[in-house]
């Protein structure tokens, strides 16, 4: 079964991308991954993913709160729905997400079932209303 | 009723007199020559009548007598009960110099000895020797205890046993022949009272003057009224206390919101931004104005107003606080539970994460088994983090004396530690070079803890095969003798930057490896260094390698009695 659409994961911890890639094993997405910033945009220029879950603190000069406001900022990219999954789990951390224009957030530990949810458009879960904080 | 007897008895004492005169007179014109019997007995009927109405005008007061004030009866009566109830001693001498009218205290104060005078002093300048007086028993008082007389009025007389007495005389006319008026005031317990508060008010004085906050207080207009030390030290620049003009608080308030505000332009920063908090606290009619805000030279300053309701006479007080290292502390706390969580949420994800989709995702028995090893690892590096953040956590919170120092040889420690890691330097090339052996006073645990943390940095970060050189020696420093340990590793290396966060809890070099290490390895090796006096430095170049040195001091205890003395 070919996959339909592209979701892009930026986490630099290997064992979540792999813990994305197995929840998405039977969804409709095509899983492509970034330890960084500065990976996350080559392959957001070569592929224009649909999905991009973002982790904020990451090894190199731009963080995941960064990268959102680049991708959110930019005419052609701002139209990626972008999923905050981050260990940064304040109320301030939550509204900085906002302000930086992510569509959702997820705080780590997460339910890899709703981010499924959210990763097919389901905004009930989205504001880490789900999360084990 | 005394006093009647007595004019009765001096008017029988006058006819007599005037008896003995009139016989006197008579023989005399018995045989005078004048003859005139009948003339010389009317002249002699007219002095006696003349004498007996001058002694009854005596007898009843209607002669003005010499001294105005020899009381009648009545007065006397008056006079005599009201220095009876004086309520301080009190004493009126005639001119004669006798006592007239006193009571008990009077007697009290000039017959029994006080003691010692140590202090006499006058309101008046002008010398006046009491010893005026002719009354015997005063004169006699003032030869007996005081030196110095030169009042008029008032003498005030400290005796070394504490008492203190205030004399108070007058004369009661201008006449040379006044009567005198004295009064003993027993003003012991008042000085007692003075004495307490007046030391109570200085005790408070040098108090405030020495209190460490920097505080000022101000009346109702916003004047300054009284500042301390501390304060006119801090803000020494911004007003000159030394000269005795007025400042008025609202004035200082305002020139230091400008120096506030300049130093936010300097560093670029936000005005509302440097007010780290500003609240305010009323109870009971006294109103706490806090503020927290951030001063120049990276400082942060707790001010507080108290606007006083109960303080009727004054305005104010505000004091400023330094509040720069408990605000570090503060933030250093939260950073630190912050990074703490979030390390803890890393692994505690993947464990959540992976059991759901076990729980709800059919898997081959291979897949199955990889999954759980996964679990396996995060849960171990979960268990990981806890026990190096709880060590760190104990080690902070320990004093020096909770280590258990015992005397060990270097080169047994260093061997000791090197025997029990030979599994992990397995595959490295260790070379172990020590300049002469020597006895150190350590807590083996301790430090053994801290060479595996140093050592598994070494394996961590360079290659199979390659070399880990250990060289150890004596070396003194600061006069303390001591010992230094080098470990150099021929690995990656370390940038600058990297270089700077290396001693920061949960900081790790990345290196796409998430699985070992927490982070907390090098700080906690500081911390135990650190407890033994000692001191740890990194130096390291890119793709060159690290070394990480190690200084000790012989005897833990001797760099903190070279401070003492």
């Amino acid at each position: 079964m070919t996959k339909q659409k592209n979701l892009l994961i930026v986490d630099d911890n290997r064992e979540l991308r792999e813990l994305v890639r197995l929840t998405l094993e039977y969804s409709d997405y095509a899983l492509h991954e970034a330890e960084n910033a500065d990976e996350a945009l080559q392959i957001i220029k070569a592929i224009s993913p649909d999905v991009i879950l973002l982790d904020i603190m990451m090894p190199g000069e731009m963080d995941g709160l960064d990268l959102c406001r680049l991708i959110k900022s930019h005419s052609k990219m701002k139209a990626i729905r972008v999923i905050m999954l981050s260990a940064k789990g304040q109320q301030s951390d939550l509204k900085f997400g906002g302000e930086a224009g992510a569509d959702a957030y997820f705080v780590k530990p997460f339910s890899p079932m709703s981010l499924l949810d959210s990763i097919n458009g389901n905004n009930s879960v989205d504001w880490a209303q789900n999360s084990f904080r | 009723m005394k006093s009647f007897l007595a004019r009765f008895h001096h008017l029988i004492k006058v006819y007599v007199l005037y008896f003995i005169g009139m016989i006197s007179l008579l023989a005399l014109f018995s045989f005078s020559p004048l003859q005139d019997y009948q003339l010389t007995f009317f002249l002699l009927v007219f002095l006696l009548m003349l004498g007996f109405a001058l002694s009854l005008a005596r007898f009843y007061g209607i002669h003005k007598p010499d001294n105005a004030l020899l009381p009648d009866s009545n007065i006397s009566i008056v006079l005599s009960q009201l220095v009876r109830n004086f309520p301080w001693g009190i004493g009126i001498s005639g001119p004669d110099g006798n006592l007239l009218f006193f009571n008990e205290d009077f007697i009290e104060e000039t017959f029994h000895n006080k003691g010692v005078i140590i202090e006499q002093t006058t309101d008046d300048e002008k010398p006046f020797s009491l010893l005026d007086t002719s009354n015997k028993e005063m004169k006699s008082f003032f030869k007996k205890n005081i030196t110095a007389r030169k009042e008029r009025d008032k003498l005030l007389i400290h005796y070394d046993d504490g008492h203190v007495i205030e004399l108070h005389h007058q004369k009661l006319t201008q006449q040379s022949s006044s009567h005198h008026l004295w009064i003993f005031y027993d003003l012991t317990d008042t000085y007692e009272v003075n004495k307490v508060l007046h030391e109570l008010s200085g005790l408070r004085s040098a108090k405030f003057e020495l209190i460490p906050e920097a505080m000022a207080s101000f009346d109702e207009d916003g004047i300054f009224l009284e500042t301390n030390k501390a304060f006119r030290e801090l803000f020494s620049e911004i007003f000159p206390w030394e000269s005795n003009t007025k400042i008025s608080c609202y004035e200082f308030d305002q020139k230091l919101e400008d120096i506030c505000i300049d130093n936010c332009q300097f560093e670029k920063i936000n005005y509302s931004a440097a007010i780290k908090s500003h609240r305010q606290i009323r109870n009971a009619g006294d109103i706490f104005d806090l503020l927290q805000f951030k001063a120049p030279q990276n400082t942060v300053i707790e001010r507080t107003i108290l606007f006083s309701d109960t303080i009727s006479s004054l305005g104010g007080i505000i004091s400023f606080r330094d509040i720069s290292r408990q605000y570090e502390i503060e933030t250093m706390k939260s950073q630190f539970l912050s990074t703490a969580a979030h390390e803890l949420r890393t692994p505690m994800a993947n464990i959540f994460g992976y059991t759901e989709l076990l729980i709800n995702q059919s898997f081959t028995a291979d897949k199955q088994s990889e999954i759980l090893t996964v679990i396996y690892q995060q849960t171990k590096k979960l268990v990981n983090i806890l026990n190096d953040l709880l060590d760190l956590t104990r080690i902070e919170a320990r004093a020096n004396l909770s280590l258990h120092y015992s005397s060990i040889s270097i080169n047994d420690l260093i061997s000791t530690t090197l025997l029990e890691q030979a599994p992990t330097l397995a595959e490295h090339q260790v070379e172990f070079i020590i300049n002469g052996d020597v006895a150190l006073m350590c807590d083996q645990e301790k430090l053994n803890q801290a060479m595996i943390n140093v050592l598994s940095n070494a394996v961590k970060y360079s290659e199979k095969s390659s070399k880990i050189k250990i060289v150890v020696g004596r070396l003194v420093k600061d006069q303390v003798p001591g010992v230094q340990l080098q470990f150099t590793d021929f690995g990656r290396g370390m940038t600058r930057s990297q270089l700077s966060k290396a001693f920061e809890p949960f900081y790790r070099v990345d290196d796409g490896d998430t699985t070992t290490g927490t982070g907390l390895g090098l700080p906690i090796t500081k911390q135990i260094i650190e407890l033994h006096n000692g001191a740890i430095n990194l130096s390291s170049l890119p793709g060159e390698g690290t070394t990480v040195t190690i200084w000790l001091p012989l005897q833990p205890g001797s760099l903190k009695q070279k401070k003492l003395n």
